[in-house]
């Protein structure tokens, strides 16, 4: 792709081959991305400051768990209308992440298509 | 009575003799025993119709000795000389004597096997002869030995019963429901709830020693037996000092008195310790067995994702290449970690099935719920899904879980229509409930499998007998979640066109 667009996408994500898995294919479809391996209160600060267009949110991160983020960008309403995608390997979850907040939920592991297909629904 | 002589004088007073005249009249066909016995070797001088048939109806001469006799039915020497000791007593002391269950054993109808017999009797002396000596015996009495064999049937059930009790380690009790306390408690049984021994227990004696958390269940199902007249059955716990609680159980039954009041509850009481900790044990191991499933199988799904997508995106950069032989490669390892990602995905479903499927019904309408599961996985296959003859109303239901059922009936659908383009999808009002059918154009199923489909492992076959990778678990979860819908779910052939699998769930209200 050769043009960029504006907004970022957040992916936070704490296995490493996984979060570079999914920015790779957000930058061949023409987003940039961050990465973030673990969610702490600076993260939420990030969030307010820059221009994310989307947060892809895994929801079993070590040592936390992504659908408190979630409630935390959803309950402050400098971020309570970026979509948040939450991904996770345990489909019955599904049902919490959007208790959470979160506006979708993809189920690991996920085709190129079905991913490309949520992040164009938000982006 | 060949060998008999009969004695060469016989003493019979004039009284005897009188005695006899009226013995003969009263007696002859009396239905009790009627014997007069006579002189040193105590003759028979009388006996009666009901003695005779006692006898196996044998000739009895006049005057020959009780040991003849004795003897003629096979009665044992040492059982002739008790006999006839028991009669000389009687005749030296002059004393009558009442013996309750008399024994004689002898051969009554001469088959060669001596029984024994049993007798109510009383001996009673006669009159003195001039020289002071009892010149008679006059016995009377009846058989008893049916009674005895049924009482020492009864006494040897009784024995037998405590015997297999004790040997079982079962407890046995009764509690009468009028006074409110144990009628009978067995030593085995008052050990097992720990009971100092004492006469009665109350009910309140026994709520004491189950564990509280127990008691409301015993006392339900006891209610339950009394006002019912159901079995009565309870597992609880009794609380140890510085141990683990002993499991028991106990069953009975109520019983009622002839006014149709209940009378007393009767049963008995198992030591099930050792099989509840060996169902803790297995229960345990079966937990981590199944957690270990759980937990692999989802630390497997990490490294796939990361693979998956780095190869996705590769085939992607691929296409546009032109290096089609390193495309088709690719596409290759696509195939082989998608169905390893499937294989993976039934192992976590096996992890979990099925107690805890636990719903979350709310009102949603099907529709929706169908182009959902339809858009996100429309891009994963190559056939196309139609959804046709859509009922546009709300079911009430869980929707993630009906989603899961439509989720393995699309997955089945395309995975045993492998040579097909397309699913079909459509939904109608049956009564009270909604239908939704999803319909391959594939093998099809035969008549004897369509019933095992849905059973957990099940596996169907191709034509050529190879069977498709996979548990088989996805029909078996699906029927799980419509079950506990309150609904069905049933597959169909289109003959010999492919399969119809559907379900039902109820129209929300």
């Amino acid at each position: 792709m050769d043009k960029m667009k504006e907004k970022n996408i957040l992916v936070l994500e704490d296995n490493p081959d996984v979060l570079e898995g999914i920015m790779n294919i957000l930058e061949f479809i023409g987003y940039r991305s961050e990465g973030v391996a673990k969610f702490d209160n600076g993260l939420m600060e990030k969030v307010k400051q820059d221009n994310f267009g989307l947060l892809i949110v895994d929801v079993m991160l070590s040592g936390s768990d992504g659908r408190d983020f979630t409630k935390a960008v959803k309950g402050d309403k400098e971020t309570a209308n970026l979509p948040v995608l939450m991904i996770s390997a345990y489909p019955e979850v599904e049902r919490s992440t959007i208790e959470a907040g979160a506006d979708d939920f993809l189920k690991k592991p996920f085709d190129i298509d079905q991913l490309i297909e949520k992040v164009k629904k938000f982006m | 009575m060949e060998n008999f002589k009969s004695p060469p004088q016989l003493h019979v007073s004039g009284f005897l003799k009188n005695e006899l005249k009226m013995m003969k009249k009263m007696f002859d066909d009396a239905p009790v025993i009627a014997l007069i016995l006579e002189g040193s070797e105590h003759y028979i001088r009388y006996s009666n119709k009901y003695f005779r048939e006692l006898m196996g109806n044998r000739t009895i001469a006049d005057g020959v000795p009780v040991r003849e006799l004795l003897k003629q039915i096979r009665t044992s020497d040492q059982d002739v000389y008790d006999h006839l000791n028991m009669l000389d007593q009687v005749r030296d002391t002059g004393k009558a004597v009442l013996i309750n269950e008399y024994m004689l054993t002898y051969d009554r109808y001469d088959t060669g096997n001596p029984e024994p017999a049993f007798f109510n009797i009383i001996c009673q002396p006669l009159e003195e002869d001039e020289y002071g000596q009892e010149t008679g015996i006059f016995i009377a009495g009846y058989e008893i030995t049916d009674q005895v064999k049924t009482l020492k049937t009864s006494l040897q059930n009784k024995r037998r019963l405590e015997v297999i009790l004790e040997a079982a380690k079962i407890g046995f009790w009764e509690f009468n429901l009028e006074t409110e306390q144990t009628e009978f408690i067995s030593s085995r049984d008052r050990e097992m709830w720990g009971f100092p021994p004492k006469d009665l227990y109350s009910l309140e004696d026994f709520m004491a020693v189950i564990d509280s958390a127990d008691r409301q269940n015993v006392r339900d199902q006891l209610k339950k037996a009394v006002d019912e007249n159901k079995f009565y059955e309870a597992e609880y716990r009794v609380p140890q000092p510085g141990a683990p609680p002993r499991w028991l159980m106990s069953r009975g039954q109520c019983r009622y008195n002839e006014q149709g009041q209940p009378h007393s509850l009767m049963g008995v009481t198992i030591d099930i310790t050792e099989r509840k900790t060996a169902e803790n044990q297995l229960e345990e191991a079966l937990k981590i067995r199944e957690d270990f499933i759980a937990i692999a199988s989802h630390e497997l799904q990490t490294p796939i994702t990361g693979v998956k997508a780095r190869v996705d995106l590769l085939k992607r950069r691929l296409a546009g290449s032109g290096q089609k032989q390193l495309l088709g490669e690719v596409e290759k390892i696509i195939d082989g970690i998608d169905e390893l990602s499937r294989l993976n995905n039934q192992l976590l479903e096996i992890s979990r099935l099925p107690a805890e499927i636990a719903l979350v019904k709310e009102p949603f309408m099907m529709y929706e719920l169908l182009k959902e599961t339809v858009d996100s996985i429309q891009p994963v296959t190559t056939h196309t899904i139609e959804i046709h003859d859509e009922e546009n109303k709300a079911v009430y239901a869980d929707p993630y879980k009906v989603k899961q059922v439509l989720i393995n009936l699309l997955d089945n659908a395309l995975k045993y229509s492998p040579h097909a383009d397309k699913v079909i999808i459509r939904t109608r009002v049956h009564e009270d409930k909604m239908v939704t059918s999803v319909s391959d154009f594939g093998v099809g199923i035969p008549v004897h499998e369509r019933k095992k489909v849905f059973e957990r492992f099940f596996k169907g076959c191709s034509p050529k007998k190879n069977t498709f990778p996979g548990f088989g678990v996805g029909l078996y979860i699906a029927s799980q979640i419509v079950k506990q819908h309150d609904g069905k779910i049933w597959i169909e052939d289109n003959n010999g066109m492919g399969t119809t699998s559907s379900f039902s769930i109820p129209l929300a209200k």
